[in-house]
């Protein structure tokens, strides 16, 4: 393949909107890792969920295709936070039925009880929307800016604008409010932050709201960037994403957002430079050699603070 | 029921199709073709002589071969189960037919199309009345290149046994015929995002995309994001084997789904006379339209029926090895899509490839390719 300099800068500008998708996934992994050491293998279904929620949000505000204006606006903006709120809600529940009782347990049970929260997500989704991939309105008006034979569409921008602002207002969450300096004292040491009077299960299932809306943006932005979804498209994207935050460092904030936007363009560059095929060997071939000389992931410090 | 119980003990025939998750648009159509085809013999028979055993090969939504396997080894230890048809796809029949040869059950498959399944394997247990993917790469070769006329075209295949077959055989046909490949590339599984390899497409400016795979192994995907990447799906055509019948193709990708072409590996059901009772009585019974491979399912299922009725010959109920045997013998047998005859390899020995564009969110019936011509 011959390399040009517009042909490396759309494969960054690709790998960007990936990496985007994969850091608001990677959040919600690490958030909950770093609060009571699950990984919560349901949560590539949540985000999966938050596309199916936004179009149903769009397909009941009729919005079957391009909308201009006021009206693309609103819609785009009912469809976002509709689909946080629900996938919020969703995490709560799995968080309130699945996990919560096996909190103390082995460590075992309740990353079964996460695949088998998959397995009942999928097969829902299934039963809503049917086996195939489903067609998903690309709501944004397709507009391509060129310049000198480096092309960037606006649904990229979107994508990247919406990960970056949804990060943002993370950081800002986390480290600037009582509810964020709550989780975080909770992932330090529970008990401790128990008997300071803060209520615990409440922090818990905040913090699965928060990173379940996360995933629902996720969802969102990548039915208006794919143009379609499938049920069975978080098996896939919650491991690359999974593989994120654990190469960031699970349980670090920034090492989930560095650690997806690294994925999405070692897996865009490989795919466009190298061949496709080999685009996820380089993913996971990358996490290896991190995990090797620094197990602790690209951020993560061997203990203080986690969330 | 009970009348049933009481008869003599049914002869069964197992499915193993994909009729679950993203396949099941494709392998339903199949497994109802089979219900049809006994249900009509017992009607003919006055009593329940046959049985179908329906099994899925899906797992978490795409066929599966451990599944096809594990399926091929719960239908061989009824020794009732005197013949299987399945599966949908090529790369699930790999793992069947050792298995099925070890158990000594023949396989017909009216859909898998990889050459080596008959013609490497020569297990002597599977049949199949539908041509090879030889056929269907070279017809895709035929079309694109002087039918359509196109110079450039980059292949990429899904990276299973079909897709990489048909697309390697596709490319090569290609090149031979002085055209240019100029991107070969394999995709992933479960992969969502196509956006840097079609960058990498578009900068090499080709005339048309060749995939060879299925909707879901990343046919809607690759066709639906090519926009994205400066690929206007209305100048680059999007060629493909017979998986782009499923109709989950053109409803997962919508509009942009015009200005595909496809192949598949058997005659239009619906230009064949022999085939137009198998229609009506299709919609009868379903109340939904019989696809391109419904109809090479029902044949495949005659091709087990008349082998029984030959293997039975002297009235007593026939062992799997009698029919194994009478169905390696297949001559001539009257089907729907005519008179099939199987060769030492288990393939039909007239195959035929249909040609298929979509055209307005339509398949459109182009021509077919008869290599005896």
């Amino acid at each position: 393949m011959h390399l040009t300099w517009p042909l490396f800068l759309n494969l960054v500008i690709s790998g960007l909107a990936l990496g985007g998708i994969y850091a608001l996934i990677a959040l919600g992994y690490t958030m909950v890792y770093g609060i009571i050491e699950l990984i919560n293998f349901a949560h590539g279904d949540v985000y999966t969920l938050g596309s199916f929620f936004a179009l149903a949000i769009l397909t009941m505000l009729g919005a079957t295709g391009e909308l201009h204006g006021w009206v693309l606006v609103v819609d785009v903006t009912l469809a976002v936070v509709g689909a946080m709120l629900l996938c919020g809600l969703v995490g709560m529940a799995i968080e309130r039925f699945a996990y919560r009782r096996l909190r103390n347990a082995p460590r075992l049970a309740p990353l079964i009880t996460a695949i088998g929260v998959s397995f009942i997500l999928q097969n829902l989704m299934q039963l809503w929307k049917g086996p195939s991939p489903i067609s998903f309105p690309v709501v944004i008006p397709i507009v391509t800016y060129s310049v000198g034979g480096v092309t960037i569409q606006s649904t990229q921008i979107l994508v990247i604008v919406l990960a970056t602002v949804m990060m943002a207002a993370l950081q800002l969450f986390v480290y600037k409010t009582k509810f964020g300096k709550a989780m975080r004292a909770t992932a330090q040491d529970r008990d401790a932050t128990q008997l300071m009077g803060i209520n615990v299960n409440l922090t818990i299932a905040l913090t699965f709201f928060i990173g379940s809306a996360l995933a629902g943006a996720g969802g969102f932005a990548s039915g208006v960037y794919y143009g379609s979804t499938w049920f069975f498209n978080g098996f896939a994207a919650g491991l690359k994403a999974f593989t994120a935050a654990v190469l960031g460092g699970i349980g670090n904030f920034v090492g989930a957002m560095v650690g997806g936007l690294l994925i999405g363009l070692i897996e865009s560059l490989v795919a466009g430079l190298i061949s496709d095929q080999w685009s996820t060997v380089a993913v996971f071939v990358v996490l290896v050699l991190v995990l090797v000389f620094k197990p602790t992931g690209l951020f993560g410090t061997a203990v203080a603070e986690k969330v | 029921m009970v009348l049933a119980a009481v008869a003599a003990a049914a002869i069964k025939i197992g499915t193993s199709l994909s009729v679950s998750g993203a396949e099941a648009t494709n392998g339903l159509p199949m497994q109802n073709a089979v219900v049809l085809a006994v249900e009509q013999a017992n009607a003919k028979a006055h009593r329940e002589a046959f049985e179908v055993v329906s099994l899925d090969d899906t797992v978490g939504g795409i066929h599966n071969p451990q599944q096809g396997a594990t399926n091929i080894r719960t239908l061989g230890a009824d020794p009732a189960v005197v013949a299987v048809i399945g599966p949908v796809d090529s790369n699930v029949a790999v793992a069947e037919i050792p298995l099925a040869k070890a158990l000594g059950l023949p396989i017909v498959s009216g859909s898998a199309t990889n050459p080596d399944l008959t013609k490497k394997l020569r297990s002597g247990v599977f049949f199949r009345v539908v041509a090879t993917d030889d056929l269907q790469g070279a017809a895709a070769g035929i079309v694109a290149h002087d039918l359509l006329h196109y110079k450039r075209i980059a292949v990429i295949d899904d990276n299973e046994t079909f897709g990489r077959a048909i697309a390697t055989i596709f490319a090569d046909w290609f090149t031979k015929a002085h055209g240019t490949v100029v991107l070969r590339d394999h995709v992933t599984p479960n992969q969502q995002d196509f956006h840097a390899l079609l960058t990498a497409v578009a900068a090499q400016h080709p005339d048309a995309i060749f995939f060879g795979g299925t909707p879901a192994t990343g046919g809607v995907l690759l066709r639906k994001q090519m926009r994205q990447a400066g690929l206007d799906p209305a100048k680059i055509a999007f060629l493909g084997g017979d998986p782009l019948v499923d109709p989950g193709f053109i409803s997962g990708v919508g509009p942009d789904a015009d200005n595909t072409y496809y192949t598949t590996a058997a005659p239009n059901a619906e230009k064949l006379p022999a085939a137009k009772a198998f229609v009506a009585a299709y919609r009868k019974r379903f109340g939904s339209e019989p696809d391109a491979y419904s109809a090479t399912t029902y044949a495949a299922t005659q091709t087990i029926l008349a082998a029984v009725a030959r293997a039975s010959a002297r009235g007593a109920v026939p062992t799997r090895a009698a029919v194994r045997a009478a169905l390696a013998t297949t001559t001539r047998v009257p089907t729907v899509l005519g008179a099939i005859t199987f060769d030492a390899n288990g393939d039909t020995l007239h195959p035929i490839a249909s040609v298929f564009t979509i055209r307005h969110g339509k398949a459109v019936y182009l021509t077919q390719i008869d290599p005896r011509k």
